[in-house]
């Protein structure tokens, strides 16, 4: 469906993203990796808001530039920083959005009064926006991305602002939705997209590190993760030995979760890798560890 | 065995060429008119989304009603010479046009709302193109209705060639002003646009005085006919870029 090819992007000396190759069919991507990997650059690619400086990205087999407004038309987009016009209520903005999706008043009335209902904003409807908090803007966000019923939809961050309640809503929402479009949502929230993602995408060094499904990309740790107790005095050798996953205190010593790709000590339990260790790990900060 | 030959009878010419022509329809998008593509985006978008921000253009209305009014019968009336009302007109004519294009421009480029109406359909530019196209007309209103003013007040202005003046310095303008917006896509480059205008103006009426007042006063008015129609066409074909224009190139 989407097929990005050997795309790379660079901003005059610095590369963001270099030779990245990507397809995407029906389903959920979660686009994972920590802020300032270049997630919102090949995000930004995908809208058509900036251009690659190398390669291209094909809608079944169409340039997604050259589309122009045919690819707009199927797109539903939600940036990292949605903005608003704060005098508007959401069904006045959502109006004004649907006008620019081509979208007519009478379907758009309808259409917006179901989104409304579906982000819980239904008694919201004519309140002026610059009285929300920051999770009912981006549920308004997450509603205008959704209004011309959109056959891709890419969303950047979508879940910044929402309390643990609206995230669980929103991975519900987003279930639903990708079971007949094709959705790519970047965040550097595992818990975001690990249980309901067909597949993660993680971005590494401006190139493509993995695009798989969570239980292969979690495969790759198989056997290397570990649980122990110590003492808490052994707490800092720990840290420069071992990438460090969890730490928490328990009954006067630390429980810690870690990484070791050589012989296993007889006091350390072995787990089944999560897809956060994965992120810790692949994103780790230099610590002189040995694995 | 005996094979079941199967006869395929040949299409005469013009069986072929129907076909041909109903593949090529069902397969080839048809590129819509200038025209077409603005008034579908007027029904699908509608004037009252289309322009939203009508309060500010009306607050600039007057403001450009004031600023023109102050220029031409405020300042010592019928003490001007011929030459400098004619270049006043001139330098004036983009002033509605501007400040309507200049509000908009910035106001969509620095909103926090860019990125969600870049997404949409009709995106910014667009929008922009045709309220552009909008403010010409007004602006040409505008201008012609000052004019008519003028001439009863001055009577060595001909209204003719002031209206010819005024409009060709009205598209003049906006094919730079488009330029400017489209080459560096950002408001210094607008700015720019602004400043090389009125200082040229004002450069030339002093450095050259003989050459500015025959260019304003004696020139042929078929002259300007011709400046006008090459502005104008200029004019729209930049418009139609606009319309087809993304920031792909990478723009903000």
């Amino acid at each position: 469906m989407i097929l990005v090819k050997d795309i790379s992007k660079q901003y005059g000396d610095f590369t963001a993203l270099e030779n990245i190759n990507l397809e995407f069919t029906n389903g959920l991507y979660g686009l994972l990796a920590p802020n300032g990997a270049g997630k919102t650059t090949l995000i930004k690619m995908l809208a058509t808001l900036i251009a690659p400086s190398k390669g291209e990205i094909l809608y079944n087999g169409k340039n997604i530039v050259a589309m122009d407004e045919d690819y707009r038309s199927l797109l539903g987009y939600l940036p990292q920083q949605f903005g608003f016009y704060k005098n508007y209520t959401p069904k006045q903005y959502l109006l004004y959005l649907a006008a620019l999706k081509g979208i007519g008043k009478k379907e758009a009335l309808d259409k917006i009064d179901d989104l409304l209902e579906k982000v819980a904003l239904r008694e919201v409807t004519n309140k002026k926006m610059k009285k929300f908090s920051g999770g009912m803007i981006q549920r308004v966000g997450i509603a205008q991305s959704l209004l011309n019923d959109p056959k891709i939809l890419i969303l950047d961050e979508p879940t910044a602002g929402l309390d643990p309640k609206e995230r669980a809503r929103f991975r519900h929402l987003l279930t639903e939705l990708a079971r007949e479009r094709l959705v790519i949502v970047s965040t550097h929230i595992v818990s975001d997209v690990e249980t309901i993602a067909n597949e993660i995408i993680m971005i590494k060094n401006r190139q493509l590190l993995y695009k798989d499904s969570v239980e292969r990309i979690c495969a790759t740790l198989d056997g290397h993760v570990y649980e122990t107790t110590i003492p808490y005095e052994q707490l800092e050798t720990y840290r420069r030995q071992f990438v460090l996953l969890s730490e928490k205190q328990e009954r006067g010593s630390m429980v810690i979760r870690f990484i070791h790709k050589g012989e296993a000590e007889a006091n350390w339990l072995p787990l089944a890798p999560q897809l956060e260790d994965v992120f810790l790990y692949e994103y780790r900060d230099d610590i002189g560890e040995e694995v | 065995m005996n094979k079941e030959k199967f006869q395929i009878p040949m299409p005469d010419e013009r069986t072929i060429q129907t076909q041909i022509e109903q593949i090529v329809a069902a397969g080839v998008t048809q590129k819509e008119s200038f025209i077409a593509y603005l008034t579908s985006m007027v029904r699908q978008i509608g004037f009252r989304h289309l322009f939203a921000d009508r309060l500010g253009l009306v607050y600039i209305f007057l403001i450009a009603l004031i600023v023109n009014s102050f220029m031409f019968f405020l300042a010592e009336p019928k003490k001007l010479a011929i030459q400098d009302l004619y270049g006043l007109i001139f330098l004036l004519s983009p002033l509605l046009f501007l400040m309507f294009s200049l509000f908009t421009y910035v106001h969509k480029m620095n909103n926090e709302t860019l990125e969600v109406e870049m997404s949409c359909k009709y995106n910014v530019y667009q929008i922009i193109a045709f309220k552009m196209l909008a403010f010409s007309a007004v602006s040409i209103v505008a201008n012609t209705i000052s004019i008519a003013f003028l001439v009863t007040v001055y009577d060595d202005i001909h209204f003719l060639r002031a209206f010819m003046i005024s409009i060709t310095g009205l598209f003049v303008f906006s094919i730079l002003f488009l330029y400017g917006m489209m080459k560096r896509r950002s408001t210094i480059a607008v700015a720019t646009v602004v400043i090389i205008w009125t200082g040229g103006n004002v450069f030339f009426r002093f450095m050259n005085d003989a050459l500015y007042t025959n260019l304003l006063v004696t020139m042929p008015l078929f002259v300007y006919g011709v400046v006008f129609i090459g502005s104008l066409y200029c004019y729209v074909r930049y418009l139609k870029r606009l319309i087809r224009f993304t920031q792909m190139k990478g723009a903000f």
